[in-house]
């Protein structure tokens, strides 16, 4: 149905995104495209839309859908064929959505004359079908509601070829689960083809027949997704594969010594409230409520919990950027203050935090190693020749090239930027690092360096560190303790051997049941796979 | 330990130069520009005829380039006297209204309750500029700097409401929250990290402004406000001899035409400049 001949799509200065791609694609199917950042994932699920980014252009090659040749029909055409026979779910699907637009009119504006009624869909979706519901806006949903009205907008022209631009990387537990059953359900009832872009190898396992590896815009590997998975040929497969993290496999890490050293940080009943809007409209929310936990030296804690759970609050809280509403911080033993303005130099040198988006934690305008620098001479006080000694040795402790020191940062990858802003928080030679997110945005082989270089650094400085993070099954092969948030309440925390054994709270239990696991996927599908057969035999 | 050349590691601390790639029609649009500047500023150096000389009879079109105007005088040595107002008075009042305007909208950017300066600006926003020369004409006169001042009133509302709005995603930017988390004063902040990203955008909104700016001072002197003769300025020369358009059209196209030399590529550039920014 879909056929991908020899596809050549190079950007600025001619450099390949893709390099003659190749790929076939039956109704009912389900291909996964897997690979780093920049292997031309993302410009392979756009191709099949017919559309190419700007700055990039199509050299050679073909793409072609139902027969016809996406690049030969004309923007009308083009149109039509999306409208009726395509849907493309992007990274983000809530930002899909028309702010402007009731609920009704969403899904509508998708619907063709075979589809089911807006009613249905939304019940399709498990959203409230209600009139009321109908005539919301965007901003007045959940953003779990809104990826829901997004889908249900996907599957409104019963489409016969889905894609998937990393549905999950976004989406909770839940949600996830329901767009793997609407994808199926497209698959079995109207035979839609779909391709799914992931670097996210569980939901591949789950999801898909067909596995193609990209590498730098080229196929290094195609096949079984089982196959491919479970044992992969190509050495950046093998890289891919052995990088996933895997909550089944993986040792956790042992809790340090048992010889309890006094905490270096201690949180106390710490409650945080946000207040959003002004007026009328105003609301209070509590991100954080009696939030009480200690940090050892050498120890890594993870907080986990979904989006919305207030772990960030909690890092800027102990930063000193959100002044919290109640509760104590004491480092080593004794209060510090809550408010940046208000710590002295040492409280504030002692707490780095490494930030989520490290590409806009530097001054554009400036250099990283500039950046590194200033921490530097501001919190060590050292001058001149000291300084560029300090930040030479930095650069080495975090791996990261002292040529790209002297770039900008939109000029490194993310996995060099995340590189440079460890190195701007060890400038400070803190106590406490606390990691808010920082290996979200990165794909699963740079994410695994960082994870590496982070144990390194502890295990050199027995720094501790505070990893936030919605990933259990990352945080699970090196952090000590977790402590596990719902709703701005810990409410749970525990050594991560005991955690994985035993879970005391049901969101804990929730978070452990949706952690990834690359080996448990495999094996559940393998079981499913036997019994059909054993079915289909007898 | 380290692999690195002593100048390399300090070669860090410096700002790489950022070599500007221009496009062909940027460097076209900035002659033309440059070259209307400079027929502005140094006009009256080369101009054949003094700005009161009077060389021929009312609206003659056979004498010198582009004929005479009402009163007999050579149109294009009019234009090359009249364009020093135009261009300067735009320039000098356009520079303190972005300066005042990014003061003000940089505090409304940092302060929490911005409310008070903003609520002001936009009282001020809804009259119009040519309304607060007018009246300001009638108190002090038809002057330069009473010109210039009305320029100002009425650009400071735009220019702090855009300001604000530049400086406010900086100013709560992942690195100025770096700098204070290192305990950085505010000055140094405001130095090192707000400034130097502030003044892009702004340069592209003053573009946009001068233009403003520019046709205020051309209506000034269209409405009979312009300097007092035998001087003039552009827009007062397409007010004068508008009356005798049949006879001497030139009189009235040429001033127009280069008001539009000057518009235009001003206009055109800020568009391109703010673009960059964007991006």
């Amino acid at each position: 149905m879909i056929e991908v001949r020899d596809l050549d799509i190079r950007g600025r200065l001619d450099a390949h995104i893709l390099g003659g791609v190749s790929v076939d694609l039956e109704p009912g199917q389900t291909l996964a495209a897997v690979g780093g950042s920049g292997s031309g994932k993302t410009t392979l699920g756009l191709a099949l839309l017919g559309f190419i980014r700007p700055g990039m252009r199509m050299v050679g090659g073909e793409v072609r859908f139902q027969g016809q040749d996406m690049f030969g029909l004309s923007e009308a055409e083009l149109r039509r064929l999306r409208r009726e026979s395509i849907a493309y779910l992007p990274q983000n699907p809530a930002s899909t959505l028309t702010p402007t637009m009731r609920v009704e009119d969403l899904v509508e504006e998708r619907r063709l004359a075979k589809s089911e009624p807006t009613q249905e869909l939304l019940e399709l979706v498990n959203l409230p079908s209600d009139h009321s519901f109908r005539r919301r806006f965007p901003h007045q949903l959940s953003i779990g509601q809104q990826q829901r009205v997004a889908m249900a907008r996907a599957i409104a022209n019963q489409p016969s070829l889905l894609i998937l631009d990393e549905p999950t990387s976004s989406i909770d537990p839940t949600t996830q689960r329901l767009m793997l059953s609407l994808v199926e359900r497209l698959r079995d009832e109207q035979a839609a083809a779909t391709l799914l872009i992931s670097h996210d190898l569980a939901s591949v396992a789950r999801m898909a027949d067909e596995v193609i590896v990209l590498r730098s815009g080229e196929v290094v590997e195609r096949g079984a997704a089982r196959h491919v998975l479970d044992s992969p040929d190509h050495a950046y497969s093998k890289a891919l594969v052995a990088a996933s993290p895997d909550i089944a496999v993986d040792e956790p890490a042992a809790v340090p010594d048992a010889t309890e050293p006094a905490p270096v940080l201690e949180v106390r009943r710490l409650s945080v409230r946000f207040n959003l809007g002004r007026g009328r409209g105003r609301r209070t929310i509590r991100a954080a409520q009696d939030v009480a936990f200690n940090l050892a030296s050498g120890e890594t804690l993870a907080l986990i919990g979904r989006s919305g759970s207030g772990k960030s609050t909690i890092a800027r809280a102990l930063v000193g950027l959100h002044p919290p509403d109640a509760g104590e911080l004491r480092l080593d033993g004794s209060p510090i203050p809550a408010r940046l303005r208000s710590r002295d130099q040492t409280q504030r040198a002692a707490i780095q935090l490494v930030p989520q988006n490290p590409e806009e934690s530097f001054n554009p305008r400036r250099s990283v190693g500039d950046g590194i620098l200033r921490s530097i001479r501001h919190t060590r006080g050292l001058g001149g020749s000291t300084a560029t000694d300090r930040l030479a040795q930095l650069l080495d402790q975090v791996q990261l090239d002292p040529a790209l020191a002297r770039r900008r940062p939109h000029e490194l990858s993310g996995g060099e930027q995340q590189r440079a802003a460890i190195a701007r928080a060890l400038a400070a030679e803190p106590k406490i690092l606390v990691c808010d997110e920082i290996t979200t945005a990165l794909d699963t082989i740079v994410q695994r360096q960082i994870i590496d270089l982070l144990k390194r650094i502890q295990n050199e400085t027995s720094i501790s560190l505070l990893f936030i993070t919605h990933d259990l099954a990352l945080a699970h092969e090196f952090a000590h303790r977790v402590g596990v948030l719902d709703e701005g309440k810990l409410v749970e925390i525990a050594s991560m051997a005991e955690f994985v054994r035993d879970p005391q709270a049901a969101e804990s239990r929730e978070l452990l049941d949706s952690a990834v696991s690359l080996s448990r996927t495999l094996a559940a599908r393998q079981l499913e796979e036997d019994e059909y057969r054993a079915v289909a035999a007898s | 330990m380290t692999s690195l050349a002593g100048q390399d590691i300090l070669a860090i601390g410096e700002q790489r130069a950022r070599t500007a790639r221009l496009s062909p029609m940027t460097v076209a649009l900035s002659a033309l520009l440059l070259a209307v500047l400079f027929i502005a500023l140094f006009g009256p150096l080369i101009a054949p005829h003094g700005r009161g000389e009077v060389t021929s009879l009312p609206f003659d079109p056979e004498v010198g380039v582009f004929g005479t105007e009402h009163l007999g005088r050579d149109v294009l040595s009019r234009i090359l006297h009249g364009g020093r107002p135009i261009v300067i008075i735009p320039i000098v009042a356009t520079a303190l209204a972005t300066l005042i305007g990014g003061v003000l909208g940089v505090a409304a950017a940092a302060l929490r309750r911005d409310d008070v300066i903003m609520r002001v600006m936009d009282v001020f926003a809804v009259i119009p500029s040519i309304l607060v020369a007018l009246v300001l004409f009638h108190r002090f006169g038809a002057q330069h700097w009473v010109l210039a001042l009305a320029v100002i009133i009425a650009s400071i509302p735009f220019t702090t409401r855009y300001a604000r709005a530049a400086a406010f995603p900086i100013i709560h930017s992942g690195y100025v929250e770096q700098a204070r988390m290192i305990g950085e004063a505010a000055p140094t902040i405001l130095v090192r990290d707000v400034l130097p990203n502030l003044v892009r955008p702004l340069l592209a909104d003053a573009g946009l402004r001068f233009i403003g700016a520019i046709y205020l001072v051309a209506a000034a002197g269209f409405l009979g406000f312009g300097p007092p003769p035998p001087s003039t300025d552009w827009g007062s020369m397409i007010s004068e001899n508008i009356g005798g358009a049949g006879l001497n059209p030139w009189a009235t196209i040429a001033p127009s035409v280069v008001v539009l030399l000057l518009t235009i590529p001003v206009n055109l550039l800020a568009d391109r400049f703010a673009r960059q920014v964007a991006r």
